[in-house]
């Protein structure tokens, strides 16, 4: 047998052994976490080829081919390896623990969605040392990656590894939504949920119900691609905008998978560091089932330049959403109001998501409106609203959530000079990366150019952007070092070092396999400060 | 104490307006354009004021409320309040229905189909990657290439109808200084109309990843006055077409290149000067190389890079060349053929691998 | 383990699933098990699978005006209904053997159960080879035009999901015929005869739209 075997080897006792065929969820959180980092990695680097490139005018480092696959893969890399698996990761060892549960409902099924994370991002990867990575944008709109126009492998095995990465989050989402239904603690009513949670359930939701359309595109351009297909080739009776419509179908949904987890984490943190509980929990979460719906309904407004949408209405579902998202920056805000801050690296982060989301909301507002979209369309400007809204949201709320709950996965305490280090140089390069960007976008730059004319006045900008790109990539070695020295020598952090108010602080850190001995009682969605406080009932408004 | 003050007034409204251009899109030169920029500094003032006044709570907030050492009990649990919550919810929400109506009106402006008012049509077709320019009333064709953008010629004040064809994948038709582009889309035919209102030269480039010189697929829109535009439209209406025979001088082989195919006139030809009568009969440029080769044409297609949709040319036993000529342009092009085996072709991106090549044996005399 | 909690004497509750650490099933109040809910939301997101696929097919033929489009005989299916009117049958009844299957192992009736999955199985299988037969006669591929591409697309991934399904419950029948099932413990077999009754309902579907409307 294979215990055998491996007994044999001296294998079955050892870390790796334990974590290559662990199905327990605190672990395989953690395999999240790492590989999200090596892809972190893999991304930053193709960003940076792309930046280096852009610095100056002319082409100094590289031909177009190559310069159109790094931006391809940077952008396919971040969304679909770092981005979206680095909050399934957080919400995998999290949620459990903060529904008082022991693992997730399948956790043999919770290993393999991860294990297809690794194994697809070198699928796609393996397009570089193939004869190509893919190289027709993330959006792969057809024609352009259709066989004719893109020949190579590469855009082949990036649709493979889409398909694989897709499979990995739906399976993740019904695990989730299951766990989330079926196992919560006695008491645990669906209000008395942490945020976080609610977060989960309407991403869950979102996962499930948009990426298996993605998957269906994906599956038609491979037929168009390789079996001569007529899906998306006008030539021969197909659609190049049906394509678009499938793609956005997903693809609008995916920035809201990608952004909802990480405000749950905003969420826990800001009420602990405020010393306040969330202002307007319910109104919170109708605002999160709100934007989940809402997001369902405006994906054409990234083809209001195609002649062939509906403008009103994706015009103006696109202004509504702005609505429950600029409700939860209220919330937000009124939690910190009259608190008591605390600002240790979490806060710094979280306040950091709170002032680059709302640039990057800000700035998408101005494309909801379709003429105005007419102006900024495909060029710069989106490319500053995007990095706003995914790296100064998503990944800096990813951050705040790593510093937060490092302490309870690995039992030791992050140094807070080289978090506060990190958070300051980040802060600094992700401004002067993308704010220029914006005026870049005015003055006419569009998007995905490998160069630019000399006289076009965009030198300087760029420039700027390139150092401020690098600023960022060194941003993240503090943190690495922060990681390493606290693992080996980090103080001990003990059961709740930040005055938590959920279920993850009520265990030893790292929790036991089991993660619970003892729950308290749960009578409303701050178990551990009822406890603390000597309250009990649920009294949010 | 005032002469410090006014320099540090100075320099604050300095960096404002300094900033402000960086804020703002160009001036736009149509009438349209005039519209959506009025919507852009709209939304942008409403922008700034929520930025500065959601920014300003936060900071506030930070300051005043970061936790003291005589914090010693905890802060009131205010859990929520209705009524603010209620007030926050409608405001933004009324905030966000005024910008969309705004919007609409605008739009209506922009998208306007006005065909009794239109004065001059122009068909724009894209391809990978360059752009022709048509003006089917009068007969004009002008085909842009990567060295020399081709240039759209309008006259100031008048309504312009533009079509928007793809000819492969999709592109755009982006004129920053107009605040608009429009898609091109394969498989479907986008219009729109616009009025310029401002003398000048005016850049565009293609907005939609295109492959790989979308980079370089620029070109210009130049508007000039009424009689400047009559000028031009006389001096680039093409002269009546010569006959059939486009070359006076005798030609061994004639060749037409078009999409996908090189006809030759003959399969071989004798060694010694060769002259070839070339003609363009397709609809965007094509060049001739004539290539010696051991293996025939088709066994060549298997060394095109797929990267860059060419025969790497450093590689190529190439004899001479035409470069880039136009659809319906002639050319000749006089080489020292030795007996052998040759393959001529275009190559630029996709063009060979799409069939334009031809056998050529070159036999001794 | 030190908590919090217990400083200020507040109850405390025991952990029921503490030691629940490896997949052990969780069972609701109202009789639906994980695995069964598990299995519901999965099939949401097959679904939403189809219906981009539809949502292909029904733009693509609304834009093509006439449907067959015109030129090829073979398009004409319509006129050649019998025999997957034949499979429709089949697998329809398939869903009624399974169906049986799972209220036999509701009642305990293991043998009674087994027997009901073979008949399903085997139906199933010879939906499969009914279906490549079909493909056979047709006289027209994947590359004929959008009709080709959207026929097979839609045919092919519900066949893929037919060979899914005949393989979970040939998993089931295994697993029962080694008798690791009872009235109690079933949840593969519930689960698995909804996700054949899944296939079932959207072959039905996809039967009236491509040979009726």
């Amino acid at each position: 047998m294979a215990t055998t075997t491996a007994r044999a080897a001296g294998l079955q006792g050892s870390r790796l052994y334990d974590y290559l065929t662990t199905t327990d969820h605190k672990k395989i959180g953690i395999l999240y976490t790492i590989s999200s980092f090596i892809f972190l990695a893999i991304g930053g680097l193709l960003a940076l080829g792309v930046r280096t490139e852009l610095a100056q005018p002319g082409l100094q480092y590289m031909d177009e081919s190559v310069y159109n696959q790094l931006f391809t893969m940077h952008a396919s890399v971040m969304i679909f390896w770092v981005i979206i698996p680095f909050l399934a990761g957080i919400g995998n060892y999290i949620v459990p623990l903060q529904i008082g549960a022991a693992d997730m409902a399948f956790p043999r099924i919770n290993a393999l969605s991860f294990w297809m994370i690794p194994f697809s991002g070198l699928i796609a990867a393996s397009g570089f040392f193939l004869g190509g990575a893919a190289d027709a944008g993330w959006t792969a709109y057809p024609p352009l990656s259709n066989i004719t126009y893109s020949p190579g492998p590469g855009m082949n095995l990036w649709i493979m590894a889409v398909i694989l990465v897709g499979t990995s989050s739906i399976l993740g989402a019904v695990n989730f939504l299951v766990t989330i239904f079926r196992m919560r603690a006695p008491g645990m009513t669906l209000f008395r949920m942490p945020i976080m949670v609610w977060t989960i359930i309407v991403t869950s939701v979102l996962v499930l119900m948009g990426t298996p359309v993605l998957t269906s595109a994906l599956i038609m351009l491979f037929v168009d691609r390789n079996f001569g297909g007529s899906f998306f080739d006008p030539t021969t009776g197909g659609s190049a905008i049906l394509w678009q419509n499938i793609f956005w179908f997903y693809s609008h949904p995916a920035v809201y998978i990608m952004v909802l987890p990480g405000m749950g984490v905003i969420s826990e943190i800001i009420p602990v560091f405020s010393r306040k509980p969330l202002f307007g929990y319910k109104a919170f979460v109708f605002a999160t089932a709100g934007i989940g719906a809402l997001g369902f309904s405006v994906w054409a407004h990234h083809m209001f330049t195609t002649g062939s949408v509906f403008l009103p209405f994706f015009s103006v579902m696109t202004f509504f959403i702005a609505v429950p998202t600029g409700v939860k920056m209220f919330n937000w805000i009124a939690t910190m109001w009259r608190g008591q801050i605390s600002f240790n690296t979490p806060m710094l982060f979280a306040l950091g998501f709170l002032s680059m989301f709302l640039i990057g909301g800000i700035n998408g507002v101005f494309s909801a409106s379709v003429p105005v979209d007419y102006a900024v369309h495909a060029t710069y400007w989106i490319v500053a609203h995007i990095h706003y809204v995914l790296f100064g949201g998503s990944f800096l709320a990813i951050m705040a959530g790593l510093y937060y709950w490092f302490p309870k996965m690995t039992g030791k305490m992050l140094d807070e000079g080289l978090g506060k280090l990190h958070f300051a140089i980040a802060m600094i390069g992700l401004n002067l990366t993308f704010l220029p960007m914006h005026t870049l976008g005015l003055m006419g730059m569009p998007r995905r150019i490998a160069d630019y004319s000399p006289t076009a006045g965009w030198n300087d900008l760029n420039l700027a952007a390139t150092v401020g790109g690098f600023l960022v990539g060194i941003s993240t070695l503090p943190l690495l070092w922060n990681i390493y020295i606290s693992l080996r020598n980090g103080k001990d952090a003990g059961p709740d070092p930040w005055e938590g108010n959920t279920l993850e602080w009520a265990t030893s850190s790292p929790p036991p396999a089991w993660n619970f001995d003892r729950l308290p009682a749960i009578t409303s969605e701050r178990p551990l400060f009822d406890a603390r406080h000597g309250r009990s009932g649920s009294d949010h408004a | 104490m005032r002469t410090p003050a006014a320099l540090i007034a100075l320099l604050a409204v300095a960096l404002v307006l300094g900033g402000c251009q960086a804020a703002f899109p160009p001036s736009a030169v149509t009438e349209e354009g005039l519209q959506i920029e009025n919507l852009y500094v709209l939304v942008f003032v409403i922008a700034a004021i929520v930025f500065v006044l959601v920014e300003g709570l936060i900071i506030w907030s930070v300051i005043r409320y970061r936790r003291k050492p005589t914090d010693t009990t905890l802060p009131a649990q205010t859990h929520g309040n209705l009524v603010l919550e209620i007030i926050w919810t409608a405001i933004p929400l009324v905030t966000v229905v005024g910008l969309f109506v705004a919007s609409s009106q605008v739009l209506g402006v922009v998208d306007a189909r006005k065909p009794e008012q239109v004065s001059v049509k122009v068909e724009v077709v894209g391809y990978q990657w360059q752009w022709k320019f048509a003006y089917p009333d009068a007969g004009i064709e002008i085909y842009g290439t990567a060295q020399n953008y081709p240039e759209l010629v309008v006259p100031i004040d008048e309504r312009i109808e533009v079509t928007l064809v793809a000819q492969d994948v999709n592109h755009g038709f982006y004129i920053p200084e107009f605040l608009f582009q429009r898609d091109l889309v394969p498989g479907k035919v986008n219009h729109f109309e616009f009025t310029p209102n401002k003398l000048g030269t005016f850049a565009g480039q293609c907005s939609a990843f295109c492959g790989l010189l979308h980079h370089a697929m620029g070109f210009t829109v130049r508007v000039v006055t009424r009689e400047e535009y009559d000028a031009w439209l006389i001096e680039m209406t093409p002269a009546p077409a010569p006959s059939e025979s486009p070359v006076a001088t005798e030609t061994d082989l004639t060749a037409e290149v078009k999409e996908w195919a090189i006809s030759l006139s003959g399969a071989s030809t004798a060694a010694g000067e060769v002259t070839f009568g070339l003609t363009n009969a397709g609809n965007i440029p094509h060049e001739f190389i004539v290539v010696r080769s051991d293996v025939d044409g088709e066994a060549l297609l298997e060394q095109v890079d797929p990267a860059t949709s060419r025969l790497d040319e450093t590689s190529l036993d190439a004899i001479g060349e035409q470069p880039e000529f136009s659809p319906g342009e002639t050319k000749v092009l006089t080489l020292d053929l030795e007996p052998g085996r040759y393959v001529v072709l275009c190559n630029i991106a996709g063009h060979f691998s799409s069939g334009m090549y031809a056998d050529l044996e070159i036999t001794a005399n | 383990m030190s908590l919090a909690a217990t400083e200020h004497g507040t109850s405390e509750v025991v952990s029921g699933h503490g030691s629940s650490a490896h997949g052990a099933v969780a069972h609701g109040k109202k009789g639906l098990g994980n695995p069964v809910l598990g299995m519901l939301l999965f099939i949401v997101s097959e679904i939403m699978f189809f219906g981009g696929l539809f949502a292909a097919y029904f733009s693509l033929r609304t834009s093509a005006g006439t449907w067959p489009p015109e030129g090829n005989e073979a398009f004409l299916i319509k006129e050649h209904v019998l025999f997957p009117s034949i499979l429709t049958l089949l697998l329809v009844f398939s869903s009624l053997t399974c169906q049986i299957a799972v209220w036999r192992i509701r009642r305990g009736d293991r043998v009674g159960m087994n027997r009901a999955l073979m008949l399903t199985v085997i139906l199933g299988v010879v939906f499969l080879i009914g279906q490549l037969y079909e493909y056979t006669q047709l006289g027209f591929g994947i590359a004929d035009g959008t009709f080709g591409g959207t026929f097979y697309i839609l045919t092919g991934f519900h066949g893929a999901h037919v060979i899914g399904g005949v393989l979970m419950l040939g998993v089931c029948l295994y697993r029962g015929s080694l008798g690791q099932f009872s009235a109690q413990h079933h949840d593969m077999v519930e689960a698995s005869s909804i996700y054949w009754h899944f296939v079932d309902i959207v072959w039905v579907f996809l039967f009236a739209l491509l040979y009726f409307v």
